[in-house]
Order: C-alpha cells, then structure tokens, then sequence
C-alpha cells in the first residue's frame, strides 16, 4: 500500500513538473515573437547573412504577425526560385544573381520608406548593393529611390 | 584737432567698406515641382550655406562603386532642399553630365532639372565673382 502511494505520488509529481515545463515554453515562443523587429536578410548565395541595415537606425517598424509571415513568404519564394534556376540548366549556376539581389535591394528601399529616414552611411550601403545588379535592374531601383525621396517618402541626403 | 581725426576715421571707414564692394546677386534655392515628378532647382551654395534657416541645400556629386564584376559603376547626383524643406534630387549615369557634376567649385551657382522617373537632364554651373561671399559668412545685398 505504502509502495503505490509512494508511485502514485511520484507520477503525479512528474505530471506536475511536464505541465510547467510545456507552459513555460509556449510563453517563451510567444514572448520572443514581439522582441525584436525581424531585420532585412539577404538570400542570395544560399545563405541567411547579418541584418542589413546599420546599427544607426534609430527607428524599427514594429513586428507584427502579418509582416513575419510577408517576409518567411518571401524568403521561402526567394529559395524556391533559387533551386528552381539551378535546376534548370547547368549554365544557369554561373549567372549573377541578380534577381536576389533585387529583391534584397527593393526590401530595403521599402524599409526606408517605412521608416521615412535613410542616414549617410544607409544611403551608401544601399548604392553598394545596387552598384552590383545589372544595369536594367540599377536603373530600376535608382528610379524607386528617387521617387521616393522626391515624393518625400524617404528623407536623408546623399 | 580732435574733429579732424573724427572725420579721418569716418573717411577711412566708407574708403575700406568700397574697396570690398562689388556686383553681388545671391540666389536662394528655389525648387519648382511639376505635376507628373519632374522639376527643376536653382540657387547658389553660398547663400544657401548662409542663409537664415538651418534647412537649405543646393549641391552636386559624383559616386563610383565597385560592381562586383570587373567594372565600376559610376553615377552622379544633384540635390536641394528649399526654405520649406522641399527636398529634390536627380541622378545620372551619362558620362557628359558626370563630367559637368565633377566641375563644380565652391562658390557655384547651380541649376539642375529631372524627368519624371528622377533622372537628371540637366546641370548647369556657373562660378563667377558675384556668389562669392562679400565677407567670409555674409552673403551680399546687392549692387551698391
């Protein structure tokens, strides 16, 4: 008798301890979904790199559920195509990828609009990257950014 | 005795005040937008360097950046921002607007338009002795 107490109390205890244990979890998953503003991440070359933007930006747009789903679409697109390009052709492997590149370069400009500021040393970051794409595809995101910045979307100088 | 010196000083003072004179004609930016992007802006760096409010800027420049593939990617720009914080900017990529862009000295008066899509298609400089300061920090007022 004394021994199935003893089991009984033991597998309660435990029962005890795993409801905790899943609960505090799904507060942490759900805690860490609002922290932090997800950064602009760069797909190309089969890797997720650093945040983009410079430590400077003094605002970030708020995360919201709908923006995190937006940009996991858009990456998982960004990948899919990647495969899909590699797939098709062996020559395809060695052609610049521009098409990344762009998509990178045209989130950033939408960020800054978001934002409404872009600094000096933003502003050149970006002409960096936008120095690499094809010159269809500079003159594309050159026209987006001064549109912008005409239209008073964007604020800085260069 | 006394009254001669008065009046050498007084002298002196308007002889020294015309050997700094000269023709002066400080230009404000002024930025003129049209309806469907395009526009146009004029001023000279002086004034807007010097004018009243923190806010005005008339300006030139040129970029060159490695493309990753062998090259470089040169481009060129030209701003300005008016006393209403109408803020404007063109670019370029013609090798002839670039050149004009890289001409530009200190006290230049510039004028600059664009097309709808941002684009510079035209620059105009013009470096003579009426934008220059008539003081170091004073604009000028006009003919005296």
């Amino acid at each position: 008798m004394k021994t199935l107490s003893a089991l009984v109390l033991f597998q309660t205890a435990c029962i005890i301890f795993l409801l905790f244990r899943f609960a505090g979890d799904s507060a942490a998953m759900r805690l860490s979904a609002g922290d932090e503003p997800v950064p602009v991440m760069r797909v190309y070359s089969g890797e997720v790199a650093a945040p983009a933007w410079h430590e400077s930006t003094q605002v970030s747009p708020p995360l919201d559920e709908q923006r995190l789903r937006r940009i996991i679409r858009e990456e998982l697109d960004a990948r899919s195509h990647r495969g899909a390009v590699d797939a098709r052709s062996p020559m395809a492997r060695n052609v610049p990828d521009d098409t990344h590149r762009k998509v990178f370069v045209d989130q950033q400009i939408e960020y800054f609009r978001s934002v409404g500021r872009i600094s000096a040393e933003e502003m050149n970051d970006m002409q960096r990257e936008i120095a690499k794409l094809d010159p269809a595809g500079r003159k594309d995101a050159m026209s987006r950014l001064m549109r912008a910045m005409n239209s008073g979307e964007i604020r800085g100088q260069l | 005795m006394k009254t001669g010196k008065i009046i050498a000083v007084v002298v002196l003072s308007l002889l020294s005040s015309f050997a700094v004179a000269g023709y002066v004609q400080p230009q404000s930016v002024t930025v003129t937008l049209n309806g469907d992007g395009s526009g146009s802006a004029i001023g000279d760096m002086v004034t807007a360097r010097f004018s009243d409010n923190d806010v005005e800027v008339i300006g030139c420049g040129t970029r060159a950046y490695d493309d990753g593939a062998g090259g470089i990617y040169r481009w060129g720009f030209c701003q300005a921002t008016d006393a209403l914080e109408q803020q404007v900017i063109c670019n370029t990529e013609n090798p002839d607007l670039l050149d004009i862009m890289a001409s530009t000295s200190d006290y230049s008066f510039i004028t600059f338009s664009w097309d709808a899509g941002g684009i510079c298609n035209h620059i105009g400089f013009s470096t003579q002795s009426f934008y220059i300061p008539e003081h170091a920090g004073t604009p000028g007022r006009g003919r005296r």
